[in-house]
């Protein structure tokens, strides 16, 4: 029966999941790895002796390589709300792919990796690094559908530096308009919901926000984000008892993660408060418009 | 890290048709022969050449013959052209060659056999690839593509009809290398689905599942599991297997797999009304657009490799491309044929998320439905699900704008009566009765509304607006269109109770007797008893009342309103003197209360009568138990809280007191909406205050302030996180409270001081607004006084501190010479706060501002109102008296004036400010009039009387510091 088996099949290494070398040989991935840029083999000698030896690039023929665990990873460590161990992730995956960019089979996946890494420094808000790394990006050969996403990574740069949120909203939409992706959507509401959230329009930006996990629930990356900016933008309104519901889903959904953390702090601040705005008259509510914008 | 995670990459090519073997032979077949490329080589010098037929061996140091070497090289030249030919799909040209060797050689060759079994495998000539790989096994158990040729050999067996072979040689792999367990696993598993075995299918695929989902092979297992489970109807199931692929699957080439099985299990779910499954599922699935998108992008694929089968993108025989193609064919054509995709979509994701009380979200789904898919014919139905989610969320003015768009783009909506009906019940909702009635009145008017229910509606909110007339009227039109109307019970009672409120007792004794003669089994009929009773009370028919109430008791122990019934007992029973019956009465009512204003009626009796009988472990226990059905409410839970505390103090449990109150305070500390904090806080503040002797220096024995400060601090003081403003504020005032309950008046003022110093509107709770409000005000600050009067209005209308707000407000606008906008104020402040501890100053201040706005006769009425109200003698009288005096000086009728200035000197003594005014004005008064003495009525001149009051006035010590008294002596020294 194969339930026997079962406890060992994952941590062995993966099958397909090797480099070739120009002579038509394998080396499969447990008999090499990175390392400071190298690619180090291992040869097995007589018995169990091993040697180690440095596998000059010039003599692959081709990376054989599914596609990137990291990015699979990556994803699924942002669905949980751990967007640092996902930069992580992403970070070993990128350095790894780096060394075969230039081989057949290898330049897909650092290209798609690297870029993935980019988007999760991005949506991580480390900004500094995430410009640091876009010459680099800009230097690759891209797809058309990796050149939209780096349009996305570019208006995410203006949207944090620019204060012509006209300008950006636009290219926002004309993005929208012409892709029926879901990743770059709900990228391109990610960023809509920003801006509004910084031209004070919080109902908008939560309205943006929330498009990502009503709409674009395969997205799992940016859900867990998307729902914390929802929930702050539900404080911003003083609608703090939705804000706590928000909060407390984060919680139980995440739990463990750095989001759950922050939500659990961030609820402690307005527990038991009551929405204000129901309360609010229209003219107060245009008062505290008005003088919000001032 | 990297090479933990598990791939398999030969499932790669399996999506959308998911178990045809095409999808998983030429991927393998290719990676087996990957290391025969380089092995070929070594072939030729490690053994191949012993085993050239006609070749004999060579001792290993003797130069090799050169006719063996021509054949060792003919050998070689032809299992390179094989496996070439292999390469390029040409399996029978391959074949052929394979059998050219077979003739030269004496024996079977690993790397030959191989490409043998192969070729037939990849021609579907089973038997024969059977037997190529048979042959492989038993002669190179330990060959380097061992695992591969099992899998083959099993696969080909269950093509070949032979399924249980097929299955062992499987299973063994899977147990033996498990890297190729999943793959094995789904190749099983499809077989059983096939053969209708979907239970041995579950099992197999269940134990594939067992480690994790993260190779595309345990992917598509997971898939195939979601599939046959959804088809056995085990939804949950399939529903907790889409999950867990969820994380890791976001797309690649099972994407219209999985969007085809989250369809499917979503709707089963939704049909079921597990809304968080049938949610999860239908979160998985991909706009119409992008998934066909998807789908098309993948046939291209296939439809480009089926023009050179082996050579294109995705590998597989002309056959199976073929059938692959027809499957992702028939995908696409189940995404296309589905009308309104998007929008059905977004709809049946709006019902789940509003199912699940998340009405922002559900809003945004229905929301983007009304606004972009105008020919959906659920539309109607998508925007009644945006008015009741805003109606939910309490959004009342979006909600009726959405209701009035409505009924005039739907006249023929499925929904047109309940969003008539809405229209008026979302200002109901939210206390705005006047507009609610318009609501009603004008919902009256709208196409196929129902009358009979607006009618009632409007007659119900007409009621509570103590319009009581016209409430009867819309109930009589009501019972005259509609005989039998579903509401005649209703109206019948209603029409009675308005007379009730009305005091018109004898309407109301012969409505009720109608009433309860018209409905023996109406629901009001306890009710009807229990005013009948309450009517008698009042009419001092007080022991046949409590007869009567006695015998309901009895008649109906377990009516809804049997509560009431029992308060008014205890009442009956507190007149006559017999407390021990009042309380028992009381209690039973506290247990039968099924509305909050009996309960707290109850609660508050029996509160009294146990304290007064010093009853402290009962009156514990009731709020206990109270505590314990009202923990959801926090206001009420720390009202139970400050109960038990002040009860376990009396039974000398100060400590646990302390403790309970600090348990309940800190928690909560942060939010301004809880006003109880604070009553608690003043609570604790009194028991941590010690009981000090004060030394003839005025200093204290025992714990100082500031030890009795920190302790206080260290017990309120919440968790970081929750260290908000709010927080900070409560501290600060707690601080204030303690210094003041510990005598220490600097230091209590200083810390209020630092309050209004510092505080923001929006961190204080109603109590903090109305006192910092009131302080700032004081002080002048009418900006900061403003802001925390304006919010308590606004957030904190029903807090008992609310009347503070319109008060306050007034008085600004009264010192801003804003007499209108004050008179305004005042009025709502008399109207809406009617039993308010400021209901006098909003009097006051009303007769001051009628005064300003030179409205002397309803100020002066107003004045000898407040000045006869016996609750309110004191400096209110003085004042108005004064006032009073002040109307008629001002029109020059100073004879009228002295009295009033008189009687504030003479009989309010105790307010210095009002009696040096009065003085003043008393002997301005007589200067004014200036009459000569006409005894024996008037002894003294006019002048002379004045001077006589001012030197009076000068005269006392007590009036010194008041700032008529300069005034006094300058006019003195003038007469």
């Amino acid at each position: 029966m194969v339930c026997c088996a079962a406890g060992l099949a994952f941590v062995s290494p993966a099958v397909g999941q090797a480099i070739i070398l120009k002579d038509g040989s394998r080396v499969a991935a447990e008999d090499f790895k990175i390392e400071g840029g190298k690619i180090i083999r291992t040869i097995k000698l007589q018995g169990t002796n091993t040697a180690t030896t440095v596998l000059a690039p010039a003599n692959i023929a081709e990376l054989e390589w599914p596609y990137s665990a990291e990015v699979v990873e990556g994803r699924s460590l942002l669905s949980q709300g751990r967007t640092e161990e996902a930069i992580v992730v992403l970070k070993t995956g990128k350095d790894f792919f780096e060394v075969f960019k230039d081989i057949k089979g290898g330049g897909t996946l650092y290209r798609d990796t690297f870029l993935t890494y980019v988007e999760t420094l991005a949506q991580g808000g480390k900004f500094e690094e995430t410009v640091g790394m876009m010459s680099q990006l800009q230097k690759l050969t891209l797809s058309k559908e990796q050149e939209v996403r780096m349009k996305v990574l570019k208006l995410n740069i203006e949207r944090q530096t620019s204060s012509d949120y006209v300008s950006i909203v636009a290219q926002a939409d004309n993005i929208l308009a012409d892709t029926d992706d879901s990743a770059i959507s709900a990228a391109v509401w990610s960023i809509i919901g920003d801006v509004h959230d910084k031209k004070k329009d919080y109902e908008k930006a939560l309205m943006a926000y929330l498009r990502i996990p009503v709409f674009f629930g395969t997205q799992m990356q940016r859900v867990p984000e998307a729902e914390m900016n929802a929930a702050r933008m539900l404080v911003k309104m003083r609608r703090f008892e939705d804000a706590q519901a928000f909060f407390t889903r984060l919680i139980e959904t995440y739990p463990g993660s750095a989001i759950a953390e922050t939500a659990a702090k961030e609820k402690a601040s307005i527990n038991g408060m009551k929405n204000e705005d129901a309360a609010m008259p229209a003219k107060a509510e245009e008062d505290d418009k008005k003088a919000s914008q001032s | 890290m990297l090479r933990k995670i598990q791939f398999n990459p030969t499932a790669a090519g399996s999506q959308g048709l998911p178990f045809a073997k095409v999808s998983r032979k030429v991927p393998e077949v290719k990676g087996w022969l990957k290391p025969a490329i380089a092995l070929a080589w070594v072939l030729a010098v490690s053994g191949m050449e012993h085993a050239v037929a006609q070749a004999p061996a060579p001792a290993p140091a003797e130069p090799t013959a050169p006719s063996a070497l021509n054949m060792e090289q003919e050998v070689e030249s032809l299992y390179t052209e094989a496996f070439n030919q292999f390469q390029d799909g040409k399996y029978q040209e391959a074949l052929s060659k394979i059998n050219t060797i077979k003739e030269k050689v004496s024996r079977p060759f690993e790397k030959v056999v191989f490409v043998e079994g192969a070729c037939y495998f990849n021609l579907n000539d089973f038997p024969k690839a059977i037997s190529a790989l048979e042959l492989y096994i038993e002669k190179f158990p330990d060959g380097e593509s061992l695992n591969p040729v099992r899998m083959a050999l099993g696969r080909s067996y269950i093509a070949n009809k032979e399924p249980e072979k097929g299955v062992e040689i499987l299973k063994k792999v899977a147990a033996e290398a498990p890297e190729f367990m999943a793959e094995a696993g789904v190749v099983i598993a499809e077989l059983y689905r096939k053969s209708d075995k979907q239970d041995e299918a579950l099992q197999i695929l269940e134990t594939v599942l067992a480690g994790g989902i993260q190779s595309p092979a345990a992917i598509q297992a997971a898939m195939l599991s979601a599939d046959i489970l959804v088809a056995k109807g085990e939804v949950d199931k399939a529903s907790s297997m889409m999950e867990r692929v969820r994380g890791v699957a976001s797309g690649g080439e099972n994407v219209a797999q999985m969007n085809n099985i989250s369809l499917k299990l979503g709707d089963q779910m939704l049909e079921r009304k597990s809304y968080r499954e049938a949610l999860a599922a239908y979160q998985m699935v991909r706009r119409q657009s992008e998934i066909s998108r998807m789908q098309k992008e993948r046939m291209a694929m296939i439809e480009a490799s089926l023009a050179s089968p082996g050579k294109g993108p995705i590998p597989g025989s002309k056959e199976e491309l073929s059938a692959r193609l027809d499957t992702e064919k028939l995908l696409l054509e189940e995404i296309e044929k589905r009308p309104d995709y998007d929008a059905s979509l977004y709809y049946r994701l709006g019902r789940c998320y509003f199912e699940m009380g998340r009405f922002w979200e559900s809003l945004l789904a229905f929301e983007v439905i009304v606004n972009e898919f105008k020919t959906f014919p659920q539309r109607d139905r998508a925007l009644f699900g945006m008015i009741i989610a805003n109606g939910q969320l309490k959004r009342v003015k979006e909600a009726r704008a959405l209701c009035e768009t409505y009924i005039n783009d739907f006249p023929d909506g499925a929904n047109l009566g309940e969003v008539s009906e809405m229209f008026g019940m979302l200002a109901y909702n939210t206390g705005d009765l006047p507009g609610a009635e318009q609501a009603f009145d004008k919902a009256l008017g709208f196409p196929k509304a129902d009358k009979e229910r607006l009618l009632f509606l409007r007659a119900t909110v007409l009621f509570e607006l103590q319009r009581f007339e016209d409430a009867r009227t819309c109930l009589e039109l009501l019972l005259n269109a509609n005989a039998a109307s579903a509401y005649k019970d209703d109206a019948q009672y209603r029409i009675a109770l308005s007379y009730f409120y009305q005091n018109d007792f004898k309407s109301v004794t012969t409505t009720l007797r109608k009433y309860l003669a018209d409905n023996p089994r109406g629901q009001y009929i306890i009710d009807a008893k229990y005013r009948l009773a309450f009517i008698k009370f009042q009419g001092r028919e007080v022991e046949e009342a409590m007869k009567d109430l006695e015998a309901l008791v009895e008649e109906a122990p377990n009516d809804p309103n049997i509560g009431q019934v029992y308060a008014l007992l205890g009442d009956g029973y507190n007149q006559r003197q017999q407390f021990d019956k009042g309380l028992e009465a009381f209690a039973n009512a506290v247990s039968k209360a099924k509305t909050d204003d009996v309960l707290n009626y109850a609660m508050d009796n029996a509160t009294d009568l146990y304290a007064s009988e010093s009853k402290w472990t009962e009156l514990g226990n009731m709020w206990q138990r109270y505590y314990e059905t009202h923990k959801e409410d926090e206001q009420q839970a720390l009202k139970a809280i400050f109960w038990i505390s002040r009860a376990r103090v009396r039974e000398n449990k100060t400590e646990e007191a302390v403790k309970l109150l600090a348990e309940a305070i800190a928690p909560k500390i942060s939010n301004g909406a809880n006003e109880q904090v604070e009553v608690l806080l003043q609570q604790l503040c009194s028991l941590l205050s010690p009981k000090r002797r004060r030394n003839a220096d005025g200093s204290f024995e025992g714990p100082t302030f500031e030890d009795k400060e920190k302790e206080l601090e260290t017990l309120i003081k919440p968790e970081e996180a929750a260290m908000n403003g709010t927080a900070q504020m409560r501290i600060l005032f707690g601080r204030a409270w303690l210094a003041r309950v510990m005598k220490e008046p600097d230091k209590a003022e200083k810390l209020f001081a630092i309050i209004v110093e510092v505080a923001k509107p929006e961190d204080l709770s109603p109590l903090l607004l109305a006192t910092v409000g009131d302080n700032a005000r004081t002080k002048g600050d009418l900006e900061k006084s403003a802001a925390c009067y304006e919010r308590l209005r606004r957030l904190f209308p029903d807090s008992e501190f609310a009347d503070a707000a319109p008060v306050g407000l007034a008085e600004i606008a009264f010192t801003k010479e804003e007499f209108e906008k004050a008179l305004e104020l005042f009025n709502e402040a008399i109207e809406n706060y009617a039993a308010s501890s400021k209901l006098l100053d909003a009097n006051l201040g009303k007769a001051k501002t009628l005064v300003a706005l030179k409205k002397r006769d309803e100020a002066k009425a107003l004045f000898e109102q407040i000045a006869n109200t016996r609750e309110w003698r004191g400096e209110a009288t003085a004042i108005s008296l004064y006032m009073l005096g002040e109307i008629e000086y001002s029109v020059k009728d100073y004879a009228r004036a002295i009295p009033y200035f008189q009687r504030v000197f003479i009989a309010h003594q105790k307010w210095k400010p009002w009696v040096a005014k009065a003085y003043l004005q008393c002997a301005r008064s007589f200067v004014a009039l200036n009459r000569a003495a006409a005894p024996p009525e008037r002894e003294y001149s006019d002048r002379e009387a004045a001077k006589v009051f001012l030197i009076q006035m000068t005269k006392r010590t007590d009036l010194e510091d008041q700032p008529e008294m300069k005034e006094a002596r300058q006019l003195l020294s003038t007469l």
